[in-house]
């Protein structure tokens, strides 16, 4: 290598640029010759002195208005990951416990200001006469035919229906249920009548 | 300690912190690379406002596999060509010596640090603006003669050679000071 290749080679050692191997070579270099060895102390001299003259802080207002103006222009990415990411921070866990309470709170208070209905009960009758408005709904000469055979009428119906009354006399039935059950009753009114 | 890589992509996913990490991180280098490229204090100031505010507007036009000081020094350097442009050479002569260091409070010391930067900043625009560019990016920039290379969009010993100029332009000004 020649010694003026030497000259690039002694700014990126300076800086830091050179290989391991390269570096090992330069300064077995460096402990011989007199004109690096020169040329590198001039180099840090010089370049203490460029750092002195620009070591100057910057004005703290432009720094200021600089991040005011930063803060401004970032906004959150609403993204489902970051969302649950920011919500489970350390910082809300005390929000956190005390949305849960409130939750508790609310739901004891209302339970406690609105207790459960008592549901209404349905008795046969009750079920009767609404068998009694299914006979509108089928044909009238089929439950007048019925009603001779058996000379009873409808309340002949009442062991077909044995397993019927006892939900609707149960507690805690509801409209739906009664519904429900009243729609196979019909089937199997319709049933027993088109026999 | 987090990369830039990390840092940029935090804050583009909305922290504020990531930016103040990356700000943190680069200020004073980019602050003394303009100061050395504009020789003027005030428009240092200005100049580097004026590249952080390019840095925050365009923040997602940046390309995150590439490096975030290269972008920054790219920017700064544009606008510094830019200033360079219209201003011309600015000599250190021309401005008011109270613009220069002002931190101090010795005066004694003061006049002595205002003198000496003043010379440097001037021995500093004597050099041609490619040898500016170059010793400016490396010495206070901190980026690799590769990396400059890159950015400058020249060969490796070309920005060798243009640094090696300029620090024996600089010794030569220089030397009288010291």
């Amino acid at each position: 290598m020649s010694h003026e290749q030497y000259e690039n080679t002694l700014l990126k050692f300076f800086y830091g640029e050179l290989s391991g191997e390269q570096e090992q070579e330069f300064r077995k270099h460096l402990d011989s010759c007199s004109v690096c060895q020169k040329e590198l102390s001039e180099l840090k001299l010089l370049l203490q002195t460029l750092d002195k003259a620009f070591d100057q802080p910057l004005k703290k207002e432009i720094v200021k208005r600089i991040i005011t103006q930063a803060k401004a222009k970032t906004k959150a990415k609403i993204s489902i990951t970051n969302s649950i990411k920011f919500w489970l921070k350390p910082r809300w866990a005390s929000g956190w416990a005390f949305a849960f309470l409130a939750v508790i709170a609310i739901g004891i208070s209302v339970w406690l200001l609105f207790p459960e209905p008592t549901p209404e009960k349905y008795d046969y009758w009750l079920l009767a006469e609404d068998l009694q408005s299914l006979e509108d709904k089928f044909s009238k000469d089929s439950l007048i035919a019925y009603k001779s055979e058996t000379n009873n009428g409808l309340l002949d119906l009442e062991p077909e229906l044995e397993g019927f009354e006892t939900g609707f006399e149960s507690e805690g039935e509801d409209f739906y249920q009664l519904e429900l059950d009243l729609y196979q009753i019909e089937i199997v009114s319709q049933g027993i009548f088109e026999i | 300690m987090k990369t830039d890589q990390e840092l940029y992509q935090a804050w583009r996913d909305g922290d504020i912190e990531g930016f103040k990490a990356l700000f943190e991180r680069y200020q004073r280098r980019l602050y003394q690379v303009i100061l050395g490229w504009s020789k003027n204090p005030s428009w240092a100031e200005e100049l580097f406002q004026e590249s952080w505010v390019r840095v925050i507007e365009h923040k997602d036009d940046f390309d995150p596999n590439k490096k975030f000081s290269s972008w920054l020094f790219q920017i700064a350097l544009n606008l510094t060509r830019d200033y360079w442009r219209k201003q011309k050479r600015v000599k250190i002569s021309d401005l008011e010596q109270s613009e220069l260091i002002d931190a101090k409070e010795n005066p004694e010391q003061i006049l002595a640090e205002k003198e000496t930067q003043k010379q440097v900043l001037n021995a500093l625009g004597q050099l041609s603006e490619v040898e500016q560019e170059v010793f400016m990016l490396r010495h206070f920039g901190g980026m690799s003669f590769s990396e400059i290379a890159e950015l400058l969009g020249i060969n490796l010993n070309t920005v060798l050679s243009r640094m090696h100029q300029a620090v024996k332009h600089l010794k030569k000004i220089i030397g009288d000071i010291q």
